[in-house]
């Protein structure tokens, strides 16, 4: 979906020139309030606004974007078709040197120390096959799992992986810390007042606060926005309550 | 107003409206002490303005462009170019007006404060470009990696400009600047010296 996008600097520079700033001295300083106000409401705002989608390099451990601030999925990529993972909070970080690894596969390969998993390419649960993306590798959980360290931003994989698959990390962003140029024209009003508010904050507390009470009521205009749903939906949702269960 | 003009009105005026080779204030004397009287005016009106519009522009036929400057990029420092004049001490470094490049890109100023903040948030705002003077030289942060060139308009430093270069004075200002310069040359207390400092010879009289 196309989106209408205005930049951080247009933003800050309207400010700038609306309080008089000839130079754009204060240009800096709006900028990091645009930022602030950006940031909160990535926070904030319904999940369509901030949840992003992130394809990583596949690895044991995964580290996480700067802008991370949690995950909603993890999953595996292969050939067009993706697996969520499971959260397992017993796993614990494992990466394997070359040499362990090259190891663990020739543990694979011969058969050793299998226990009662499945090797990847099988993954025959004795009942039935699981499908070749919840593989399966030497002493590792093979069922799909994940764990994360928050306090590192690591997400540690508990499976193999198909060759060619990709870690695909569907997560919160904070919005910024990736980098910002330009945001949604439609949240510009009330990061103009946000930024303003700050910028008043400490010199002018009256005007600050007439601008947060602006941005308060511009907030709340883009919440309703991306809270919206259609009649129809609403519809719909009702609708599914009432059905009856098959026969 | 041009300089050449402003010296000669100053100097007229000393000299009681008829000029004459006797006088003790030369050209040179004059000259030496614009750039403090014009920068006077120039605060005044820049307050005026502030006070009267809330307009902190000055008049832009006092602006002097310079174009396609060299930018330097040393190995083991940020990117800088040099000013090829010096601009008026204006606070907040409000003696540039502005910095752009070939691709209108407009650089944003960075105060003293700013700078603790630049590391970080240089990598956060990508695309925004920031410029900071330190005496002629002009650092440049978050420089496109092509750019060579870069042009910069700046209010020039009175001292610096000839006698046939405009003086920075918004209209109405200019009797005000001649009067501080005359004033300094003639409001003068005249003490007699007092060399043994016993203050027994200035009370001869």
């Amino acid at each position: 979906m196309s989106r209408s996008l205005t930049p951080v600097k247009v933003i800050a520079a309207d400010i700038a020139a609306d309080i008089g700033d000839s130079v754009g001295r204060h240009q800096f300083r709006l900028m990091r309030k645009v930022l602030e106000g950006y940031r909160d409401m990535h926070l904030y705002v319904d999940q369509d606004f901030s949840v992003k989608t992130q394809i990583l390099e596949v690895d044991n451990v995964i580290n996480m974007p700067c802008d991370f601030v949690y995950e909603t999925k993890v999953g595996i990529l292969k050939d067009g078709k993706i697996a969520v993972m499971s959260l397992d909070k017993d796993l614990r970080k494992r990466k394997l040197t070359d040499s362990q690894t090259l190891g663990e596969l020739n543990d694979i390969w011969c058969g050793i120390g299998l226990w009662d998993a499945y090797t990847f390419y099988n993954c025959y649960s004795g009942v039935n096959y699981l499908g070749e993306l919840y593989g399966f590798g030497g002493v590792y959980n093979t069922n799909g799992f994940y764990n994360i360290n928050r306090q590192t931003g690591e997400i540690y994989i508990g499976s193999m992986m198909p060759e060619g698959a990709q870690i695909i990390v569907e997560y919160k962003s904070d919005g910024t810390s990736e980098g910002l140029e330009l945001v949604p024209t439609e949240v510009v009003m009330a990061l103009k007042y946000f930024a303003k508010s700050e910028f008043y904050a400490d010199t002018n507390p009256s005007l600050s606060a007439m601008n947060r009470l602006n941005y308060e009521r511009e907030y709340r205009k883009v919440k309703a926005l991306y809270n919206y749903r259609t009649a129809l939906f609403m519809a719909s949702e009702v609708q599914s309550y009432h059905k009856s269960s098959p026969r | 107003m041009i300089k050449g003009i402003f010296t000669d009105l100053v100097l007229l005026k000393i000299n009681g409206g008829i000029m004459n080779t006797e006088s003790a204030v030369k050209r040179e004397d004059i000259r030496a002490y614009i750039a403090p009287a014009i920068n006077w005016a120039m605060m005044k009106s820049y307050y005026l303005n502030i006070q009267s519009e809330g307009n902190r522009d000055f008049p832009s036929q006092f602006y002097g462009t310079f174009n396609d400057l060299d930018i330097v990029r040393p190995a083991s420092a940020r990117p800088y170019f040099i000013l090829p004049k010096g601009y008026v001490p204006l606070p907040s470094n409000q003696g540039i007006r502005y910095v752009t490049d070939g691709c209108d890109n407009t650089y944003t100023p960075l105060q003293d404060s700013d700078m603790a903040l630049i590391n970080y948030y240089s990598k956060q705002l990508t695309g925004v470009h920031f410029y900071r003077p330190s005496g002629n030289q002009v650092q440049l942060i978050g420089l496109p990696k092509l750019m060579n060139k870069i042009s910069a308009v700046v209010i020039v430093d009175v001292d610096q400009l000839t006698d046939d270069d405009i003086l920075p004075i918004q209209a109405g200002q200019e009797v005000d600047a001649i009067n501080v310069c005359v004033e300094f040359f003639t409001g003068q207390r005249q003490l007699p010296g007092d060399k043994l400092n016993n203050k027994a010879d200035i009370n001869v009289a």
